[in-house]
């Protein structure tokens, strides 16, 4: 047996690597790694003889028995996805890691009716539909498993997401199909500085948005497949988070009196509805009341005709030159004050964009 | 680049240990000092590499010692093994009045000769030395499944130490009756 660890430690190659050799090799119960590691690196500094008694040698430490302090610089050097893979080896090490914040820059998802992926920052994770099962794999990793992608999806991003302290600064979530079993994905309240919601029917975005706590929230990105219903509309409206969000987009099919509902925005962009006339010189009265306003952007369909341009510039009673037409600028003092909204009315062939900027 | 000296135990007799002298030797005589661990093994480091160690650099402060004082009193660290002050001490020679680079790669591969050095390092408040040892432990465990963190580090599931928990627990029991009925034996 020693024979063997010898011409491993002689080999100099990865001392795991070296292991998972010995015990395909020997047997996975013959040695433990940390008496495998002992004698692996006393052949390794050339010490080849095979007679020496460990019995008298004192137990050895291990990371258990760390001072809590010394974990802490430990995990530090850690990143999130490490720290995340830590706290499930066991309890002790749970808590050391869920005394401290564990922030995520980003996390992505995005799930099908026959596979979930995601990214916790760098790192990217998946699981797909098989026969039999599925395969999940990880940056390490592929795993072939007997349990449906979803379950053998939700049996890592359930426990990761319910860590406390757990911060995102910007989730992404995309559900391309009907998957209830991911509405209870995110605990409530679960601290998000960023979301962008994308899913076939808007219906599916109301529990993880619900989920997100308000006013850490500030940024609200929401996008459905299926055309959004005046229900879901009014629904979304209501809700805390984005009553209390600073930036919004949204492809909602904007009439005027949603757009009262939107005064509390630093910024927005969003579409305003095709489906009824749109009162221009309404939609400007409006965002000329919003007080903390610094810009906007709407997007204005028309009847997708290529002069979208000019109808909007002539409700607005904008100057309009001669010639191509590509952008319209346009001034607008707000009655009774020293402020302006400067509009950019800019054409994209089928509908316009017109960017809004309030100047103080 | 060290030697030794023989402290007060039966350790095998030896020179003190003296810090590598840069060619360029300063006006002023540098103070040397000396620090014994488990084995009583007395390593002779001068005071600018000890500088690194916020403990012993403390403790010199408050004693002023002379020359004379400092070789009759090492300072004594019952508590690390001679081998793990050794590599201190070596790593404070080779860093004594130099900026510390950004990585070590000198530290100890084995888990428990690291683990004796980051208790010794922490217990000396080297910080620098310190980071570096704490580093390397967490290099240890990156790009491992928590199975394979297990099985490396010889950590139980909490399945395992309940189990274990609950046998201790049994055993302890199982006792205190047995040292109930002798007692009771013994008082008839």
């Amino acid at each position: 047996m020693k024979t063997v660890i010898l011409y491993e430690a002689l080999q100099k190659k990865p001392i795991f690597g070296s292991y998972r050799r010995f015990c395909k090799l020997v047997g996975n119960d013959t040695i433990d790694y940390p008496d495998f590691e002992f004698w692996y690196y006393r052949f390794y500094r050339g010490k080849t003889g095979f007679d020496y008694d460990r019995n008298a040698d004192p137990v050895p430490k291990t990371l258990m028995d760390m001072p809590v302090s010394l974990m802490f610089k430990i995990t530090d050097n850690l990143d999130t996805v490490e720290k995340t893979k830590l706290r499930t080896v066991n309890k002790s090490l749970k808590d050391v890691v869920d005394s401290h914040a564990l922030g995520f820059q980003k996390i992505n998802i995005i799930g099908s009716d026959d596979y979930l992926n995601w990214e916790l920052n760098d790192k990217k994770f998946s699981c797909y539909k098989k026969e039999n099962g599925c395969v999940f794999s990880t940056p390490t990793k592929r795993i072939k498993s007997y349990k449906g992608f979803i379950k053998k999806s939700l049996e890592y991003l359930t426990p990761l997401f319910k860590t406390p302290k757990i911060q995102v600064n910007h989730l992404s979530l995309t559900v391309l199909d009907q998957m209830p079993a991911l509405d209870d994905l995110l605990p409530a309240p679960f601290h998000v500085k960023s979301v962008k919601l994308y899913a076939f029917n808007m219906n599916q975005v109301f529990p993880f948005l619900s989920a997100l706590n308000p006013g850490e929230l500030e940024s609200i990105n929401l996008e459905a497949i299926e055309a959004l219903s005046r229900d879901q509309i009014s629904r979304i409206l209501e809700t805390e988070q984005f009553k209390q969000a600073k930036h919004v987009q949204w492809k909602i099919g904007l009439n005027e009196n949603d757009l009262l509902k939107f005064s509390h925005l630093e910024s927005f962009k969003c579409d305003l509805t095709y489906l009824e006339p749109v009162d221009f010189q309404r939609v400007r009265e409006i965002i000329s009341t919003f007080e903390v306003l610094e810009s906007c952007e709407l997007i204005f369909y028309g009847d997708f005709d290529r002069f979208c341009i000019r109808i909007v510039a002539r409700a607005l009673e904008a100057e309009i030159p001669f010639g191509p037409l590509k952008t319209i600028k346009h001034l607008y003092q707000i009655p009774e004050s020293n402020e302006y909204l400067e509009f950019e009315i800019v054409d994209d062939e089928y509908y316009c964009t017109m960017k809004i900027r309030k100047i103080r | 680049m060290s030697s030794t000296e023989q402290g007060t135990s039966s350790a095998a007799p030896a020179e003190p240990t003296t810090a590598p002298e840069s060619a360029a030797a300063p006006e002023v005589p540098e103070s040397f000092y000396y620090v014994h661990g488990k084995d009583k093994v007395v390593h002779k480091v001068s005071a600018g590499a000890l500088q690194h160690s916020a403990l012993i650099h403390g403790m010199i402060s408050n004693l002023g010692y002379t020359e004379e004082q400092a070789k009759a009193n090492p300072f004594p660290f019952e508590n690390i093994d001679g081998d793990i002050l050794q590599m201190v001490v070596d790593w404070c020679n080779q860093h004594k009045g130099k900026p510390t680079p950004p990585e070590d790669t000198n530290l100890p591969k084995q888990k428990e000769k690291l683990f004796d050095l980051v208790l010794a390092v922490n217990y000396l408040e080297i910080k620098e030395l310190l980071t570096y040892c704490c580093k390397q432990v967490a290099m240890m465990v990156k790009g491992k499944s928590p199975e394979e963190i297990r099985e490396i580090w010889m950590i139980p599931t909490d399945a395992e130490d309940e189990a274990a928990e609950k046998e201790a627990k049994k055993r302890a029991g199982k006792e205190a009756a047995g040292e109930t009925a002798a007692a009771a034996g013994d008082a008839k």
